[in-house]
């Protein structure tokens, strides 16, 4: 009797989570350590983060084509792509929406004249691996250690005149500086991304 | 002339029960959760321009009036922009048939608002929560649902 007890409360501890998992994944937080990946360019080239150790930081910023919370980021990404990037920071846009196909996606970023890479993250893999649930939303990744820097919102307002804090820009000269990230956790409204049915 | 007063007194209370009241402060949060105590709360996040939030939505208002003589409390809070209030929330809550007072965002920091729900949440509209009686939380979904699936989750805390 107290062995199955037991049993079933060992079994609820570790299937809990697993299960909360499976629903609503957990993102990974600062001082999390992710595993390498792969992802496919919409240029079809191939972007693998282990290759990125000469970067300072590699920002990965959840995209897409039709969420209206993300296309008034367009201007204030492309310049940042534009400053950052002759830094020594890479910024990759990524697409997990199952709903946006290659085609929708190419399109948009062809409409839109996004200079930052666009990539694919064909059935949510990467999405999954960080716990990403919305549009937008950024992790900076150390690829040298694949430690999360920071996660979170780029700014926190929509509409680019109504910007009070711009914490991933913020978070990038703490980077460049040497300095430890001062705000490394933010959050912010916006659209679901539209996994797979697993 | 007394007519008149009462076809005026209705209009009032129309309008006062459609009310959309601004959300700013923990405070503002705590008194909403005291309103609710003592019945099933669902609290769901949504936006005019979220897409999933607009096409679940009459899912979520036939639920209302399915259930709102059973001790069932719906709190509708929208993270709209302020400025779309008046000419974005209240048109579409019209004309969805809302005739309930609901909620908008006012908080300085989205965090406040979005760390009183679930601090795993990360703001993903739309997002559903689900309370029992005592305001023990009892689902939590994000992204949209159908209205049999909220159904369930509140009819599992209906006794």
């Amino acid at each position: 009797m107290l062995k199955n007890m037991l049993l079933t409360i060992i079994l609820c501890l570790t299937l809990t989570p697993v299960m909360y998992a499976a629903d609503n994944p957990s993102p990974k937080q600062p001082g999390d350590r992710i595993d390498d990946f792969t992802l496919k360019g919409i240029d079809g080239s191939s972007y693998t983060l282990s290759d990125m150790k000469s970067s300072k930081a590699v920002v990965v910023i959840f995209w897409s084509t039709e969420c209206p919370f993300v296309q008034p980021y367009r201007d204030r990404v492309s310049n940042m792509y534009n400053d950052y990037s002759k830094q020594g920071i890479a910024i990759w846009a990524v697409n997990a929406n199952n709903t946006e196909s290659l085609a929708d996606v190419q399109e948009h970023a062809k409409k839109n004249d996004y200079p930052f890479p666009m990539l694919k993250d064909v059935n949510n893999v990467l999405a999954d691996q960080l716990g990403a649930t919305r549009t937008p939303e950024v992790f900076v990744i150390d690829p040298n250690s694949n430690v999360v820097l920071y996660h979170g919102r780029i700014d926190d307002s929509r509409e680019a005149d109504k910007v009070t804090t711009s914490d991933l820009k913020n978070a990038l000269d703490d980077i460049l500086t040497g300095k430890d990230i001062a705000v490394k956790t933010t959050k912010q409204f916006g659209c679901t991304i539209k996994r797979v049915e697993k | 002339m007394r007519y008149l007063g009462i076809i005026l007194f209705l209009i009032v209370v129309k309008i006062y029960s459609q009310d959309v009241l601004p959300l700013s402060s923990i405070k503002d949060l705590d008194a909403l959760k005291e309103s609710g105590k003592g019945k099933v709360v669902m609290v769901n996040f949504w936006a005019t321009w979220c897409k999933p939030c607009v096409s679940e939505f009459s899912s979520l208002v036939k639920l209302y009036n399915d259930y709102k003589d059973k001790n069932f409390m719906l709190i509708f809070i929208s993270v709209d922009v302020p400025e779309d209030i008046e000419s974005k929330v209240k048109p579409f809550l019209q004309s969805k048939g809302v005739d309930f007072v609901t909620y908008y965002n006012k908080f300085d920091k989205a965090d406040d608002l979005i760390n009183y729900f679930d601090t795993k949440w990360e703001g993903a509209v739309p997002s559903t929560y689900v309370y029992d009686k005592n305001w023990n939380q009892t689902a939590n979904l994000v992204g949209s649902r159908s209205y049999d699936i909220f159904e369930k989750e509140i009819v599992k805390d209906l006794n």
